[in-house]
């Protein structure tokens, strides 16, 4: 579709109705065009506007919905960084024993029938296991090692493939009290900016970087960590120009 | 198996929300979900589920799918908090919008539709669609209400048909007996004028009232 028949479509496409194909395409000239996206903006406003609900009282949420979001957040798979969140994709390629992996999986379903709790995040770390597999045999991986000067048992290894997606892998780092978590920080432009908190044990914790990303650190936070830095860095290592 | 996994934040009730947050701006709660603070999700929750509640509760005629789609948006909104654009409107016209879309999307499931077109061709039997009578209830903003109304019909009736009722534009086009780049375009040119008017009548429209 042209620009022009895709601009029609942008005010059925901020109420929802145009079909799902019409929908798909309308997107990806959206993602290209900034003049269809202010556009979209403000068709979205009169349909907030419309939306919002006003008159006998506004609607009260029932507490009971954010009991069940709110424990719902705790069945998720671990968060990922905001960036690693977004792009991260799949890459479940032909080299990895796919069988293998279910094998796993029902095994942990038979060994874990009495922590069903625990269930998923084993799953998960299985899937993870396979995504890091799947980097390590993708030959135009990278890796990076995370070192400290001030003690050498202290390291973790970055291994990231030339799109930025990649796992933090095999650490080495001190243990924390249960407050604190490791979050995993990048210089960017001369800038510190947050990658996501690892948990206490990062192993195989997916991360996304940046092509503007120069260097890596981790160090302990309190939990859920926190927008800047506030202790000093436990490990860091460069990250390859160009990659 | 030794792969990691994040630390649990456990919140069980808005109560908990730090008190920094109760006045943080909808754009810095928004930062701090994705910074995994449960509390920042609770306390938008806190103001804006309702309406959301209420825009999908409209949609749908019904209580249980309506908190449904309240548990997708908000956890959506956990698990990818950089789909939300400050600079594109408020956290609340991203959450209704997310709330509408999901609310359509049950709407056009295939018992939904099915149920729907019977009571829609019943309807039209007995003596006309009555699109008067499916919107009147709607509860808007005067003045919303007010500009909505100050539209020419043929602009009106399409943006109600879809929004209110969750009809894709075909099926307004069908509905209406027009063309469907007919419908297309004045839905279109009703949301410019509406934009405009409601500009010019000074509202905010990045409103953040609660």
């Amino acid at each position: 579709m042209t620009h022009d028949e895709i601009e029609e479509m942008l005010g059925v496409y901020a109420l929802d109705a145009l079909d799902q194909d019409e929908r798909q395409e309308v997107e990806d000239h959206l993602a290209s065009c900034p003049r269809c996206r202010a556009e979209l903006a403000a068709h979205r406003q009169v349909a907030a506007l419309l939306g919002n609900p006003v008159g006998d009282g506004p609607a009260v949420a029932p507490e009971a919905v954010w009991d069940r979001i709110a424990s719902s957040l705790q069945d998720e798979p671990p968060a990922l960084s905001p960036l690693a969140r977004r792009n991260l994709r799949w890459r479940l390629t032909v080299f990895v024993p796919l069988g293998a992996v279910a094998a796993g999986v029902i095994l942990v379903v038979a060994l874990l029938a009495a922590k069903v709790g625990d269930l998923n995040q084993q799953v998960n770390s299985l899937r993870h296991e396979a995504g890091v597999t799947s980097v390590l045999l993708n030959p135009a991986h990278r890796t990076v090692e995370l070192t400290s000067a001030a003690h050498r048992v202290w390291r973790a290894t970055v291994v990231v493939l030339p799109d930025g997606d990649g796992y933090l892998i095999n650490p080495s780092m001190p243990s924390l009290p249960s407050s604190q978590t490791f979050q995993l920080w990048a210089l960017s432009r001369g800038k510190v900016v947050s990658l996501g908190v690892l948990g206490s044990q990062p192993s195989g914790v997916p991360i996304r970087v940046e092509p503007t990303m120069t260097l890596l650190m981790i160090n302990a936070e309190p939990l859920g960590g926190t927008p800047v830095p506030t202790t000093p860095v436990l490990v860091q290592g460069s990250l390859p120009v160009g990659l | 198996m030794s792969a990691g996994h994040l630390e649990p934040r456990r919140l069980r009730s808005p109560d908990e929300v730090q008190p920094e947050l109760l006045s943080a701006s909808d754009a810095n709660l928004a930062l701090a979900i994705a910074r995994y603070r449960e509390d920042a999700l609770a306390e938008v929750y806190r103001r804006h589920a309702g309406a959301v509640f209420g825009l999908a509760r409209r949609l749908l005629h019904d209580r249980a799918a309506a908190e449904e789609v309240v548990q997708e948006v908000f956890v959506r909104l956990w698990n990818a908090p950089d789909r939300f654009d400050p600079e594109r409107g408020t956290l609340r016209s991203y959450l209704l919008a997310q709330a509408h879309g999901r609310a359509v999307d049950q709407l056009r499931s295939e018992e939904a539709r099915r149920r729907r077109e019977e009571r829609e061709a019943r309807e039209t039997a007995l003596g006309g669609y009555d699109l008067e009578r499916e919107v009147g209830d709607i509860i808007v903003a005067d003045h919303v209400r007010e500009v909505l109304g100050a539209l020419p019909d043929t602009e009106r009736r399409p943006i109600e048909l879809a929004y209110f009722l969750g009809h894709t534009y075909r099926e307004v086009a069908a509905l209406l007996g027009e063309p469907e780049g007919t419908v297309k375009s004045r839905i279109r040119s009703g949301l410019k004028r509406m934009h405009a008017q409601l500009s010019v009548s000074g509202l905010d429209m990045r409103g953040e009232q609660l």
